[in-house]
């Protein structure tokens, strides 16, 4: 068994819950979550790089998730793309009565585009900074803003409430890299 | 702000509690496996594209190789060894023991490396001329695959028949459907590189069809110690009938070795998967095989005693050379013709052959976290990088004959060309009085400070190390402050052409 096959199953037995359900913030799918955790997965246990332990595995597998993400919204057809433009728009216009509905966080993500969806995650989940989230996601840091700051608007309608779409740099609360190391 | 963030993490929380990782794991982790295993062929044989190529991907030269037990173990030059061919019986498809194999797409010039899974390298590459598929097989035979009624291919590789369905009028292979294809893989011992007694002998476990090594094996007293070539060591004691049992690439499989006073090896391939029990006996001279059970085909093997034979290319080595005088101060080897030698003295600070010249020159370190975080994005080793502006260097290759060559960082001339013809190496050494006192080791599957890999498809071969700690003085030689030169070579698999240039200073 090669050596990175054991991390490898720890990760995927141990730790999938987690990371399924970060996945499942950015897509809005069970399946589809579970299709972007398996690239990240591959894409981070290709690298070559030698994982002593799954704490240091997920948080690299956990970082691959949101680029994963994004590509493959990239590699999806134009009419893909534009039935999910349409989504978003139908989101938009989710009116106040059914406020109960859009409560739920996930449902006001799931209104969001993809790519909103992602900087949304990326800022005010993992708490990264306009710079960083363009870094990741390999988006101009004025794409970035923009997207953050529609999202912020379409976020506060939906959830009744005020979202601070800052684009100020923070410092990270949990830095990436730590954010899948359990004590 | 926290509202949204705290509404997210509760979301997060309360998903996790829905999400079933024994699930996920018993549903994914066989293809997962697979392609991860896919892609560390394609890179450890040195043909991988810019999305198949990441940190460390050719960064350890032929310690990554999936020979490099072979290529760099224990055999000395001159010293007599054993070489053995395999040859692999033609059988009816019915017969033909399945194969694990995965189509991998090198990138965009239509080609496509043929590997079997769990590491073992490459078996065929192919790309698509006027509505074919040319096929080169791993011995450099070429055939031309017409399309069935039914739009797919089918080709046969070393007695096993694939059948692979690309998409119709494409030049990528949109769905690939490969038959035979429950793990079955055959195996066998190459005979011990060294018996004079000198030095621990070691044997070579070569996957049978492509002659690929999986690992290495020698004794340490009564244990037996297997190195992994896709990394990792088993030390193994004797089980209670006196064999050992190891598992490599997966679960799957599991060889049995016995070894006698005289020096004798039996490996047994059990026939966890297959049913089959081949017993293949391994002498330390001349192996033959002595007895066969299988209900598949096996591979027949051939051993003679051969003498290696210089040649033009220098055999690589990091050991340190040693002087008249009996010190181990290296001095100039006159048999040292290489650039990656311990003892090689340049006659000049740069030099090149018509399209193969290195370049390089002073950067720092800070410079190369730029480059891996452009290259590598969020996989970028920068816990391995600092991040002060220290001194470091950088070297290209501009070969021109990247594709479908084995890249190291290892000499050229000591990889193996059977698998690919022509391999291109690119590393550092340390250089004083214009000879090379300081090397990088290439036996481990990690040099320390150095990357070397290649900025996609057609990219240079660029060379990175920003930590000297990772060459190895020659005998007592001391590398500090030493000059760093960037050497480099490439093979055709018959002639290593150098090139190295000056890069500290």
């Amino acid at each position: 068994m090669a050596r990175w096959e054991p991390i490898l199953d720890e990760v995927m037995r141990e730790r999938a819950p987690r990371l399924l359900a970060y996945a499942n913030l950015l897509t809005g799918d069970a399946t589809e979550a579970q299709d972007v955790l398996q690239d990240a997965l591959v894409r981070t246990f290709s690298r070559g790089r030698a994982f002593d332990n799954a704490n240091l595995a997920e948080a690299y597998v956990r970082r691959a998730i949101p680029s994963v993400f994004i590509d493959r919204l990239r590699k999806r057809r134009a009419a893909e793309r534009a039935h999910e433009r349409d989504v978003a728009i139908g989101g938009r216009d989710v009116p106040v009565t059914d406020r109960d509905v859009v409560m739920d966080v996930r449902a006001a993500l799931a209104a969001l585009p993809p790519q909103e969806r992602a900087c949304v995650v990326l800022r005010f989940y993992d708490d990264l900074t306009v710079p960083q989230i363009s870094a990741q996601l390999s988006l101009a840091e004025g794409t970035v803003k923009r997207y953050l700051s529609d999202a912020s608007g379409r976020l506060a309608s939906m959830l009744g409430e005020d979202v601070d779409a800052s684009t100020e740099a923070t410092l990270p609360v949990v830095t990436p890299g730590m954010k899948g190391v359990r004590p | 702000m926290s509202g949204l963030q705290e509404r997210l993490g509760a979301a997060v929380e309360m998903d996790a509690l829905d999400f079933d990782g024994s699930s996920f794991a018993e549903a994914r982790f066989g293809a997962v496996r697979g392609r991860v295993a896919r892609r560390r062929a394609a890179r450890s044989a040195g043909i991988g594209g810019a999305s198949l190529v990441g940190v460390g991907a050719v960064a350890f030269g032929a310690g990554q190789m999936p020979w490099s037990g072979l290529v760099l173990g224990a055999n000395p030059a001159g010293s007599p060894s054993v070489e053995c061919t395999t040859s692999m019986p033609d059988a009816a498809a019915g017969d033909v023991p399945d194969l694990a194999v995965a189509w991998t797409e090198l990138g965009g010039n239509s080609l496509w490396t043929f590997s079997q899974e769990h590491g073992t390298g490459t078996l065929a590459t192919a790309h698509f001329e006027g509505g074919f598929l040319v096929v080169t097989d791993f011995d450099g035979k070429q055939s031309t695959v017409e399309p069935g009624a039914d739009g797919t291919y089918t080709i046969k590789l070393g007695g096993y028949e694939v059948t692979s369905t690309f998409a119709d009028g494409q030049d990528t292979p949109v769905t690939v459907a490969e038959g035979n294809t429950a793990p079955v893989m055959t195996a066998e011992l190459v005979a011990p590189s060294s018996d004079d007694g000198s030095s621990p002998v070691s044997w070579a476990i070569q996957e049978s069809t492509s002659g690929v090594v999986l690992a290495t094996a020698r004794m340490e007293g009564a244990n037996l110690v297997v190195v992994e070539s896709a990394g990792g060591t088993q030390t193994l004691e004797p089980q209670g009938d006196g064999t050992y049992v190891v598992q490599l690439a997966g679960q799957e499989y599991r060889w049995a070795f016995t070894i006698d006073g005289q020096g004798i090896v039996t490996m047994q391939v059990d026939g966890e998967s297959s049913g089959s029990e081949d017993i293949v006996t391994v002498g330390s001279a001349t192996p033959s095989i002595t007895s066969v059970q299988s209900s598949v085909p096996v591979p027949s093997v051939t051993c003679e005693p051969v003498t290696p034979v210089p040649s033009a290319s220098a055999s690589p080595s990091v050991e340190p050379s040693t002087s008249p005088d009996g010190s181990s101060e290296p001095s100039p080897a006159t048999d040292v013709d290489s650039p990656f030698q311990c003892g090689f003295v340049f006659d000049a600070d740069e030099h090149g052959i018509d399209d193969v010249r290195a370049f390089g020159a002073e950067t720092t370190d800070t410079a190369i976290r730029a480059v891996f975080a452009d290259w590598y994005g969020n996989q970028a080793p920068t816990t391995e990088v600092g991040d002060t502006g220290a001194i470091a260097y950088h070297a290209t290759l501009d070969a021109g004959a990247l594709t479908g060559a084995q890249v190291t960082a290892a000499d050229p001339a000591s990889v193996r060309h059977d698998v690919l013809p022509n391999a291109v190496g690119l590393s550092f050494v340390a250089v004083r009085d214009a000879m090379v006192v300081g090397v990088i080791p290439t036996e481990t599957n990690h040099a320390t400070g150095l990357v070397v890999d290649s900025d996609g498809e057609g990219g240079p071969l660029e060379a990175f190390l920003w930590n000297t700690d990772g060459l190895t003085a020659c005998g007592t030689a001391s590398v500090d402050g030493a000059d760093i030169y960037a050497v480099a070579g490439t093979s055709d698999g018959s002639a290593v052409d150098y090139s190295w240039i000056k890069v500290s200073g």
